[in-house]
């Protein structure tokens, strides 16, 4: 009996070892460079040329043909304007990402567009990107995905530009990384193009005026990310038709000082979300419920009306997840109840 | 080994209970009053004597503070009554619940539910519940002597040797996860208090109540057992059936705990400490007292957590450690000043 016990655990061990083995190989392999065939495309507007970045500047000698994204919240802005995005880092599959390891929001373009996986953001893998071998490469200054210590390692290997996507919406960005790959015309393009489908279902909704509204990423029990005026969501929510309500700073758990949310505790998050309607990011129907359930929130207007709704893919902002949320205003959105 | 100090006498002055129960309400009305929403002791008690479920401040009151400040005391409480019981067992001074695996036995099965996709507090709580006592039970039966009785070292490295294995499991799980898994149990496993509530109350307090029953029953077998097994035999203790009573009421009383509030250290090692320094080392006054030394510690690091980087919070798990350490550190040295 007792041996049997020890023999249960010993190969338990073993067992796990071997997991962890395989988790560290599966995580590695898959990096072999496609071969380099496909046309160049018709350079657009003047080359070399200057980028300004958050470092300083860039040149860039020809229009990039091969580029290596290890920021993966704007490998959507990439895809919409068509640049030639080679790899991106990905992230473990999940709600938000595909079995690739792409966000849901653009696992599809990625997929079609052939997009290689790189590494999973946290596991900086230099070789992986070195394989791509790219002529542009982009990092971003904070998020998880952010490689910045090895910034002086990969401008080695390619100009290297960098942006931050936390302080910009997500047309902002995409001008940005137009310049840098000569995809102006792209990005005008499907910025108009959102412009004016926002205007239409905003009209269409027909919000009445002064209806406020917060914008919020639930975590029942502990802090949870409420979104400022000027952040991203906030900019989204009112272009159709709803004032957002600024969060108060006196709840910030974060000690730094952000433009998109405030990381609010969870006693003040019963304090901070007091617009009319609440719009939960990253959320399901599930989210919703237990948004409306908590004793805490009861006082709030949007939970006594119950104008709670969620938005499903909506963490990261791009071209593809705001038309998505447009989606769902234009097909799914229930009025507001009075 | 270990030298329980004689016991004195002396009785525990009713004086002295009258303080302790003194300083309870203190810290319960500053437990109701503090936290990053500032409302004030005054606020904070018409929220009790005159609700108001319209007052969002008396909501915050009632749903997240007065269940937190008893959870603390109750997950405390175990805590320190299961510490106890596991150092007169194995009469270990170093003994302390996640010697047997408790912690990271509910750890690994807290993981394991996040990784399913449990988000019910309540059934989350069950997994770390029969985690701990599977892995406990588990350290148990591997410490156990080829011939007779228990082996307390075997019984130790059994206990280590599991910890890191189901430690290095749970890496593997949550490491391999999401990220919305990875953040829920970096929440479980700080030892927080924040936002857990009535719905992990219930079942706490019936668990532990039971263990405490149990656990305060033995108070005489454990005297004769701190004589050692022998003398303990001779006074007609079997020792087996101790052990198996009392393995009953470290894996009730503090797997509970852990269940409820994620891993908690230290508590269980140094209130019994604390208490065998304050009235010796006879079971009947010992265990009652590592049981309210264990809450109030535990409560007082809950506040001091609030209010140290408020508006966020230092989860109890870690606040208890960082306060608790050189509290004990320095109780050692007086009580050994005062030995010698």
């Amino acid at each position: 009996m007792r041996f049997n016990l020890r023999t249960i655990a010993s190969s338990a061990v073993a067992a796990a070892l071997m997991l962890g083995l395989g988790a560290c190989t599966a995580s590695s392999s898959a990096t072999t460079a496609p071969s380099q065939t496909q046309s160049p495309a018709a350079a657009q507007g003047q080359w070399p040329r200057t980028i300004t970045d958050e470092k300083g500047s860039v040149t860039l000698e020809e229009q990039p043909q091969r580029i290596v994204n290890t920021a993966m919240s704007a490998t959507g802005s990439l895809l919409a304007i068509d640049a030639p995005v080679v790899a991106t880092t990905i992230t473990t599959p999940g709600p938000e990402a595909d079995s690739h390891g792409f966000f849901t929001q653009w696992g599809e373009a990625a997929t079609a567009a052939n997009v290689q996986p790189l590494y999973k953001i946290g596991n900086f893998d230099l070789e992986s990107i070195i394989a791509q071998d790219p002529d542009l490469i982009v990092v971003s200054t904070s998020g998880a995905d952010s490689v910045m210590d090895h910034y002086d390692q990969l401008k080695e290997i390619a100009p290297t530009i960098v942006v931050n996507y936390s302080n910009k919406d997500w047309p902002e960005l995409t001008r940005q990384l137009a310049e840098a790959t000569g995809h102006e015309a792209e990005a005008e393009k499907i910025i108009s193009e959102f412009d004016e489908r926002a205007a239409q279902v905003k009209e269409k909704l027909a919000i009445p005026a002064g209806t406020t509204a917060s914008i919020v990423s639930y975590n029942k029990g502990s802090a949870s990310p409420v979104g400022k005026t000027t952040g991203p969501h906030s900019r989204l929510i009112s272009a159709l038709g709803f004032d957002v309500v600024e969060p108060p700073e006196e709840y910030n758990t974060n000690p730094q000082k952000r433009d998109d949310f405030v990381f609010t505790s969870y006693e003040g998050l019963a304090k901070s979300a007091t617009g009319d309607a609440t719009f939960l990011i990253a959320a399901t129907e599930d989210t919703a419920k237990s948004f409306l359930a908590d004793p805490t929130l009861a006082n709030l207007p949007s939970v006594k009306s119950k104008n709670v709704f969620p938005l499903a893919n909506s963490f990261r902002l791009d071209y593809y997840s705001s038309n998505q949320i447009l989606d769902y205003f234009e097909n799914d959105f229930p009025s507001l109840a009075k | 080994m270990f030298q329980p100090r004689p016991t004195p006498g002396r009785r525990a002055p009713l004086l002295w209970w009258a303080a302790a129960l003194a300083m309870l309400c203190i810290l319960i009305a500053c437990s109701f009053a503090v936290g990053s929403a500032s409302i004030g002791l005054r606020e904070s008690l018409r929220a009790i004597t005159d609700f108001d479920p319209s007052n969002t401040e008396h909501l915050l009151v009632h749903e997240l503070r007065i269940p937190r400040t008893f959870l603390a005391m109750l997950v405390g409480a175990g805590l320190g009554l299961s510490g106890a019981l596991m150092q007169s067992l194995t009469r270990n001074p170093l003994a302390e619940p996640g010697l047997l695996g408790v912690n990271s036995g509910a750890a690994f099965a807290v993981a394991i539910a996040i990784t399913l996709g449990v988000i019910q507090p309540a059934v989350l709580m069950l997994f770390a519940f029969i985690g701990a006592g599977a892995s406990a039970i588990a350290v148990f039966v591997l410490g156990q002597r080829s011939t007779r009785g228990n082996d307390l070292s075997r019984m130790v490295l059994a206990g280590a040797g599991l910890s890191v294995m189901l430690a290095a499991a749970t890496t593997i799980l949550i490491i391999g996860g999401t990220s919305q898994n990875q953040t829920k149990y970096a929440s479980w496993a700080t030892g927080s208090l924040q936002g857990r509530g009535y719905d992990v109350l219930p079942a706490t307090l019936v668990v532990i109540l039971i263990g405490s029953v149990l656990a305060l029953g033995m108070s005489r077998t454990l005297d004769a057992l701190s004589l050692g097994e022998d003398s303990a035999k001779a006074l007609g203790i079997s020792t087996q059936r101790a052990w198996a009573l009392g393995l009953l009421g470290i894996v009730l009383l503090s797997g509970a705990a852990t269940a409820a509030a994620g891993p908690i250290s230290f508590i269980g090692l140094a209130a019994p400490h604390a208490a065998r320094m304050l009235v010796g080392a006879g079971h009947q006054r010992l265990l009652p007292l590592s049981m309210a030394l264990g809450a109030l510690a535990l409560l007082i690091a809950d506040i001091l957590g609030r209010i140290l980087v408020r508006p966020d919070e230092v989860g109890a798990g870690a606040m208890s450690a960082l306060i608790g350490a050189p509290l004990f550190i320095l109780l050692a040295r007086r009580m050994l000043k005062a030995g010698s």
